[in-house]
């Protein structure tokens, strides 16, 4: 039996190839198509197939067996499909390896040296020339590369994808999975547009949601513009096609405005009445001032990729796949500050760290993230103070809670009434060595903090210094041409420019592959790049949070002053 | 006759494997060898425990010692080179304390202490296999040290270092390289 | 709403606005104001404690890291934008700080390139190679 031979893993590679001659001519034509699981239900077969696909797990439960570099014995939890080939299974580039497709609809076509219909488009032309040519793939040829890692041309590929141990059946059932594998284009996307809709939550004040949508429309209308270039003028779609190729060249864009009104329990009833109206291929941005969770799981029930939508408060999931966000939100920063409290933890000759959080969501979600960062660190819980929603934080409170825990660093996830109370601080006997502040808490008031306190008091900043951002103004000209800077919030224009950005990067690396998975695939393969706002943003195959870092600042000396760097973007 | 030729060809084709020099084929190319000086940078680097890790007394502890660099979320590359490192420590059994691992992450952003001991109980990593992290300018200064500056992680090599027992001279082998090769090469620097 | 591009004109200059944005061609840039200011980038540092004290070594050599990282501009973020150049004039440049840490004393040295910062009109400007990138972003 073909599992019993491969389960030893001292097999070699020679052994392995007389394995993979054996499926091909020795084992009666027809064999594994023939595998009957036609006991299970469609969907079963699906589902078990993505478990293979995903999560390594067989239909049993258990582990994959792969076997890598042709010789290491290692669980397939460890070597999943979906870690090369990625969640749309349209493969994966990484420095010189690139991994190819390995849905049904490509892997039963023959590889040519060129994709049809692009040959005179040099992105194209060159990724189909990454990949050696070979016939189409039957059900046969496939199991044996699955099980023994060569292809129909007697290639190996050992050297870069494990062979796994399935038997006949587990070997059908990922073949079924695989044949459904980015199969049809996803909806949204027709031969001459892509919809795309953005959604704006009813009471977010009317500027914001213009400085959202400016970047966002901006970008759609330039797409229009060249799409309409493309059919006008043979000379300039020529330049198109030479980085868009024909087909995305030509496509128009359409962006929708979906208006969520009312409590949010009843957001779901309204996306879903858009949606049926109208499916778009993917959500862009969008804009809330508190709740975004239904929006995230209307995406993730529909499987539909929600790129960077602008929100304090994102979910936060390992295993959540279709929506993108901008960072952890406004907890990032009570992370940052635990990271940077543990860079010096050493020193604080076990004195206390206080946490005082204001009751409400700002205050609790900087004081999650402190506390579940911290935790990691092993160190002592930190003391926590709750002070209740609208009684403001006295002098004489503080002094008696600096008195009381004597801590070497107290943080004040607090808005801005709290200045008024540090006040008295730097003079009071044992006091600690260092406060620290959210500065997306505190607002336009950090520019006001008192001389007295600058040396004491650190602030929390997820952004690029704003005397460093003015030279990104640059980029925003495009997006504000004819308009007033000043008429817009900055941040939420500046992010909502990176979406406009980071899709039509997107889109161009896509080739053509409308696959809802394989955009958020290509984004997760996209190198880190430097945009406005943010100091670093990037994601990595899987991630799904752009920016990680924060910097830890201090107010400097004078009438105007900047914000200092305390630490680097990452600290850890 | 026809079939029979095509056996022959394929099997020699299995056996051999062809080697086009193009990207995934690539891989099926023999790695390449060359044994570099290097100078260590004095760095303080976090290890999976969030534990300060002064990297040149790390490296210079007087063991063999194998460095590579990977992240937690790298596709091909590092599943390949840490399928490597948990062959070089399951061969060595009780003997893997003779040796150092380490893995160096080049995405310091994502790469948190946890992140890392996730991804070394995924390789089954035992104690001798250290992951470490850092701020990025310093990591950037180790992947300097080692001449294998990665500015964008998407485009990294697969790259081991071995640190001979000749002062400053590392072994560097790059390329998709099998376990057993890994182990041959651990070897030849004295590891038995 | 989004600026409106009608006409010959506005369908060329829609495409290369998609051009700039995915990244083929250069952002149009306006003149920016000439500035006379230089950046500061660091290579190495090290950690000098107080005089006599022998604790706390590996923490100060680590905070120190921050400190001069914290000094340290980001190459990428003059480059990126376009219209920026930072021209290396002096290396091995040595800056020493007071650790400034509320619970260790001690000084940081820190060393690294010096650049006078400079903005060039990327319109006309399309030698980019000169933009020399040091190995360490």
């Amino acid at each position: 039996m073909r599992e019993n031979v491969l389960l030893s893993n001292r097999i070699t590679l020679w052994r392995v190839a007389l394995l993979f001659l054996a499926t091909l001519f020795v084992q009666p034509p027809g064999s594994l198509a023939a595998q009957d699981i036609s006991d299970l239900a469609p969907a079963e077969i699906i589902r078990l197939g993505e478990q293979m696909y995903l999560k390594g797990l067989l239909p049993s439960g258990k582990p994959m067996q792969a076997y890598v570099s042709g010789d290491i014995p290692m669980e397939g939890t460890s070597f999943t499909c979906v870690s090369c080939h990625l969640h749309s299974g349209i493969g994966s580039f990484e420095a010189n390896i690139a991994t190819p497709p390995t849905n049904g609809r490509i892997l039963y076509q023959e590889r040519k040296p060129y994709i049809k219909g692009f040959e005179n488009v040099p992105s194209y032309h060159r990724y189909a020339s990454y990949f050696p040519v070979r016939p189409a793939y039957t059900d046969e040829t496939l199991a044996a590369l699955i099980t023994t890692g060569f292809d129909p041309t007697g290639r190996s590929v050992l050297k870069v994808m494990p062979r796994y141990d399935l038997d006949d059946r587990d070997t059908a059932i990922m073949i079924a999975y695989l044949k459904s594998l980015s199969d049809q284009f996803s909806p949204g996307v027709s031969e001459n547009e892509i919809k795309f809709a953005t959604v704006i939550v009813e009471g977010v004040d009317p500027a914001a949601v213009a400085a959202m949508l400016l970047p966002l429309e901006n970008q759609i209308n330039r797409k229009n513009s060249q799409a309409l270039t493309y059919q006008s003028s043979p000379r300039l779609a020529r330049m198109a096609n030479n980085v868009m190729g024909p087909d995305l060249g030509a496509k128009k864009f359409s962006l929708a405005r979906w208006v969520l009104k009312g409590a949010p329990e009843t957001w779901r009833a309204q996306l879903d009445a858009y949606y049926r109206a109208e499916p778009v291929f993917a959500l862009l941005g969008g804009i809330s001032d508190g709740e975004w969770e239904p929006v995230h799981r209307f995406c993730e029930e529909n499987r539909i990729p929600d790129l960077l939508p602008q929100t304090d408060y994102p979910v936060l999931s390992n295993s959540d796949w279709y929506t993108l966000y901008f960072s952890r939100g406004v907890r990032q920063e009570g992370e940052a500050a635990a990271r940077y409290l543990h860079s010096m933890y050493d020193l604080f000759a076990g004195r206390a760290v206080v946490q005082v959080v204001r009751d409400g969501r700002v205050g609790k979600a900087l004081g999650e993230g402190f506390r579940e960062v911290w935790a990691t660190t092993g160190h002592p819980a930190p003391v926590e103070i709750v002070l209740p929603e609208g009684e403001a934080l006295s002098g004489e409170r503080l002094r008696q809670i600096v008195a009381e825990h004597k801590p070497a660093a107290l943080l004040l996830w607090d808005d801005a009434t709290v200045l008024a109370a540090l006040e008295g601080l730097p003079d009071q006997a044992g006091r600690p060595g260092m406060v620290i502040a959210s500065s997306s808490y505190l607002g336009k008031e950090m520019w006001n903090i008192s001389e007295s306190l600058r040396d004491l008091l650190y602030l929390t900043y997820p952004f690029r210094l704003p005397q460093e951002e003015g030279r990104f103004d640059v980029a925003l000209k495009g997006v504000l041409a004819g308009k007033n800077p000043s008429d817009y919030d900055q941040k939420i224009l500046r992010r909502s420019y990176i979406v406009g950005e980071l899709l039509s990067k997107s889109l161009v690396q896509m080739r053509g592959e409308y696959y809802r998975d394989y955009l958020l695939d290509v984004v997760g393969m996209m190198a880190d790049s430097v945009f406005p706002l943010y100091e670093r943003l990037g994601f990595g195959p899987g991630q799904r949070y752009a920016s990680k870092g924060c910097f830890i600042v201090q107010l400097g000396k004078g009438a105007n002053p900047q914000l200092e760097r305390r630490s680097e973007w990452v600290t850890q | 006759m026809t079939k029979g030729i095509t056996l022959v060809i394929l099997c020699m084709a299995a056996i051999t494997g062809f080697s086009p020099n193009r990207s995934a084929v690539a891989a099926e190319a023999p790695y390449k060898r060359t044994v570099e000086s290097l100078s260590m940078p004095d760095v303080v680097l976090v290890n999976q425990k969030g534990e300060k890790v002064r990297f040149k007394t790390l490296v210079e502890s007087g063991k063999p010692v194998v460095v590579d660099f990977i992240y937690a979320t790298c596709t091909t590359i590092c599943p390949i080179l840490s399928a490597g490192f948990t062959n070089l420590q399951r061969k060595q059994g009780v003997d893997s304390a003779k040796f150092q691992l380490i893995s160096i992450t080049i995405d310091p952003e994502n790469d948190s202490p946890p992140v890392l001991t996730e991804y070394l109980e995924r390789y089954q990593a035992r104690p001798g296999w250290d992951f470490l992290t850092g701020s990025r300018a310093d990591i950037n200064k180790v992947m300097n040290s080692f001449g294998a500056f990665f500015p964008n992680k998407m485009s990294h090599r697969p790259y081991n270092f071995i640190r001979t027992n000749d002062q400053g001279k590392w072994v560097k082998l790059d390329g998709m390289i099998g376990g057993r090769d890994l182990l041959n090469e651990i070897e030849k620097v004295g590891v038995k | 709403m989004g600026y409106p591009i009608s006409g010959r004109c506005g369908v060329a200059l829609a495409l290369v606005l998609w051009g700039t944005a995915v990244g083929w061609l250069p952002p149009a840039l306006a003149a920016e104001p000439v500035v006379d200011k230089k950046a500061f980038m660091v290579n190495d540092y090290r950690y000098e404690p107080p005089e006599g004290a022998t604790a706390n070594l590996d923490i100060g050599l680590s905070l120190c890291g921050t400190r001069c990282h914290a000094l340290s501009e980001n190459f990428a973020s003059y480059i990126k934008p376009g219209g920026w150049r930072l021209i290396k004039i002096a290396g091995n440049v040595t800056i020493r700080v007071e650790l400034n840490n509320p619970f260790l004393g001690g000084q940081c040295v820190c060393v690294g390139n010096e650049y006078k910062i400079d903005w060039y009109d990327a319109a006309t400007y399309r030698d980019r190679s000169e933009i020399r990138t040091p190995a360490v972003e």
